[in-house]
């Protein structure tokens, strides 16, 4: 009996192994399909999306003129003063140096910022991992993306722009400009009626607020005072309308205009008010070339409303959506430089999955000599110990592909690792059941050693578990279930199998 | 402290001294992909025997290159060196046609510069999960280790990884190995190796006298 259950676990080891190692395959299509899935690979092991972003054609144009500019006007000036001492010229010539190298910082320091808000931009979308890099010399900016769902939208944010602007209604001068934006929010509200009203909270500069104060003072922001001015533009245009028609019934009534005279004092006041409102022009809030209606203007804060809508959900979630866009746009921060992409590719990994397969085979290889060395230290116990590793390796490889666990390099690192502790465990196991007769006891005493020893390890396991970043949480990932799996499967089969041998 | 520990200590002290004055002069090396370097993209049209490629750009550029297909369908390669020569890249070219039949000529082909990856680009994201990580587990240690003496216990708990760190820092500058995606893994063994002399450690240190 003893030996029919032993003889069992090994069959239902050997079949694991021939799953997880083999796979099970079946014709589909005229071909033969593994059905067991395969490992997800991080894009250091499988392939990756890079972007190439290069300074817009017309902004290194513009560099240019300023730079023919400087030099043009320092020529210029080189050959008036060559009329003049040789003193002067050396200094000019200093000085169109210095300007050079001023420039040149300039503009490699505007570079280092549109780097670091495509960053902010990325983190901000929850980017999981990537890798950006920055050609000084020409401002080329290569982003290294992981290939996923979202890696056109990454790409798009990557040189979107967003521009928020006050303009004066009738001659489209800009009043207040995006630089003077400091962030945006955005939030929503349901009113009484049920509808949806999806705001935009921006926030200013203490520069933009002196500047908001003066556009105040001469113009109309806010929707209710446009409104009003409008309602009164329309009113006049219609009661000018009617005078005209009345002029000729006019003097039939000059009666009425001694009775109207006392009245006249008691209006003026009310006309002059009139008149200082009339007399404000009107300024709208212009987001990406499209007007928005201003519900507050408070403190340095303009509320915007982007959209409202009452039950139509895909009209709300498109107001949300694009709400919290210009509220990444700006809070990401501005860039100086406008940029294009220059490039965009589909790379596969320079590791190929000949060089994966021959370092596995390397770790198999060295794990098969330690397994031996167990099977001739520890006899039966180190041969029973030995298989039961085996299905050890092939649960673990189930596992990792069935909980989509994407392996980096760290992740083969956890890997690794976790192949080395349940070594450890074994080797400390076997050691234990020599010394101490009582199997449960030397189990007892082995978890303590091992789980006591692990625990900062477990620790960083938790901690990598969480981060966002796909190298970090691959190894954590990998690590957990190696450390689960590593308690429970030694409980269950290991311990079975040493239970049975000393029957 | 024992005289072993000392002298280990010395010969560490002494490697972060060398590897502080190498990387403060020299700096790191980095591994290619991370590295300033140029490419060229070759459009083959059909798929391509990466090892067939890879042995034509050893014999061309040296072996210090990459070689990578392209694009979803795999039927365009880039290759990358340091810097890659006109001679170079024709010789490149011309033995691929050898073996593939496709358009792009020599003079079609660019040779584009590539980037470097800031060394603290790659390794910022571990910095913060690290410091967490280090944090909690000294809690841990000063609650489970509170009658080795507290004070004891923190100076083991920071100062091991952080000195195993700098070892490691100093030997990848001393030798000259490539700074590169393998680098993040070495800083995690050598993590949990630490943490591990550091429990170890901590478990012989002797029960303080209350």
């Amino acid at each position: 009996m003893r030996k029919v259950k032993i003889i069992t676990i090994i069959l239902a080891i050997l079949l694991l192994s021939l799953i997880a190692f083999g796979g099970i395959y079946i014709q589909t299509q005229n071909r033969m399909e593994n059905k067991v899935r395969g490992y997800q690979l991080g894009r250091e092991l499988d392939s990756q999306r890079v972007v190439e972003l290069k300074v817009a054609e017309e902004e290194s144009d513009e560099e240019n003129t300023e730079t023919t500019d400087n030099a043009e006007t320092t020529q210029n000036t080189e050959t008036t003063e060559s009329t003049e001492e040789t003193e002067n010229t050396e200094n000019a010539e200093n000085t169109t140096e210095k300007n050079e190298e001023e420039l040149k910082k300039e503009t490699i320091n505007n570079y280092e910022i549109v780097k670091q808000t495509i960053e902010n931009r990325l983190d901000a979308l929850n980017a999981t991992d990537y890798t950006i890099s920055l050609n000084k010399n020409d401002g080329t900016i290569r982003v290294e993306l992981p290939e996923n769902e979202f890696t056109d939208m990454y790409i798009y944010y990557l040189t979107a722009e967003s521009l928020i602007e006050i303009k004066d209604k009738e001659s489209e001068e800009v009043l207040l400009d995006n630089d003077m934006i400091k962030k945006a929010h955005y939030s929503y509200n349901v009113n009484n009626s049920g509808s949806y009203q999806i705001h935009e909270e921006i926030e200013l500069t203490k520069e933009g607020q002196a500047k908001l104060n003066e556009i105040l003072n001469n113009y109309a922001l806010l929707q209710t005072e446009i409104d009003g001015i409008e309602e009164k533009e329309d009113n006049t245009e219609s009661t000018t309308e009617n005078t005209t028609s009345t002029e000729n019934t006019t003097a039939s009534v000059t009666t009425e205009n001694v009775q109207n005279e006392t009245n006249t004092t008691q209006t003026t006041e009310n006309t002059e008010e009139d008149n200082s409102e009339q007399s404000k022009k009107i300024a709208n809030l212009v987001i990406d070339d499209t007007t928005y209606e201003v519900t507050k203007i408070e403190d340095n804060k303009i509320t915007v409303q982007i959209g409202t809508d009452t039950s139509n959900t895909t009209y709300v979630n498109n107001y949300m959506s694009q709400a919290a866009e210009i509220a990444m746009l700006q809070n990401s921060g501005k860039m100086p430089i406008k940029y294009e992409t220059y490039s965009n590719r589909y790379e596969y990994s320079d590791i190929t999955k000949q060089q994966i397969e021959i370092f596995a085979l390397i770790v198999l290889g060295i794990l098969l000599i330690v397994l031996i060395v167990f099977c001739i230290k520890y006899k039966m116990s180190g041969l029973l110990v030995s298989i039961s590793f085996v299905g050890f390796l092939a649960i673990y490889s189930l596992i990792i592909r069935y909980t989509n666990v994407m392996i980096s390099i760290e992740g083969i690192c956890a890997i690794i690792l976790i192949i080395f502790i349940n070594l450890s465990f074994n080797q400390k196991l076997l050691e234990k059941t020599k010394k101490v007769n009582l199997l449960n006891e030397a189990l007892k005493l082995t978890y303590k050693d091992i789980f006591s020893k692990i625990v900062p390890i477990i620790i960083l396991t938790i901690v990598t578990c969480l981060t966002k970043w796909d190298n970090l949480s691959s190894f954590g990932m990998v690590m957990f279930w190696g450390i689960v799996l590593i308690a429970i499967y030694n409980l269950l089969v290991t311990r079975t199998f040493l239970k049975l041998k000393k029957q | 402290m024992k005289k072993r520990d000392i002298i280990i200590l010395a010969i560490m002290m002494i490697i972060i001294v060398i590897g502080i004055i190498l990387a403060s002069t020299i700096g790191f090396k980095k591994q290619l992909r991370f590295s300033d370097s140029q490419k060229i993209d070759i459009f083959v049209g059909q798929k391509i025997d990466l090892n067939k490629v890879k042995d034509i750009a050893n014999e061309a550029i040296g072996h210090k290159n990459m070689v990578q297909t392209i694009e979803i369908y795999g039927d365009m390669v880039t290759i990358r060196a340091q810097s890659i020569s006109e001679e170079q890249k024709n010789t490149i070219i011309n033995k691929i046609k050898e073996i593939y039949e496709f358009e792009q000529t020599a003079e079609d082909t660019k040779i584009e510069n590539i980037p470097a990856t800031r060394i603290r680009d790659i390794l910022k994201k571990y910095i913060l999960p690290f410091a967490i990580s280090e944090f909690i587990i000294l809690i841990y240690m000063m609650i489970r280790y509170y009658k080795k003496g507290v004070l004891k216990v923190i100076i083991n708990t920071i100062l091991i990884p952080l000195l195993l760190e700098l070892v490691l820092l100093s030997i990848l500058v001393i030798t000259r190995i490539p700074i590169g995606i393998f680098t993040p893994s070495l800083i995690l063994i050598v993590f949990i190796i630490s943490m591990i002399i550091v429990i170890n450690r901590t478990e012989k240190l002797k029960d303080r006298k209350i």
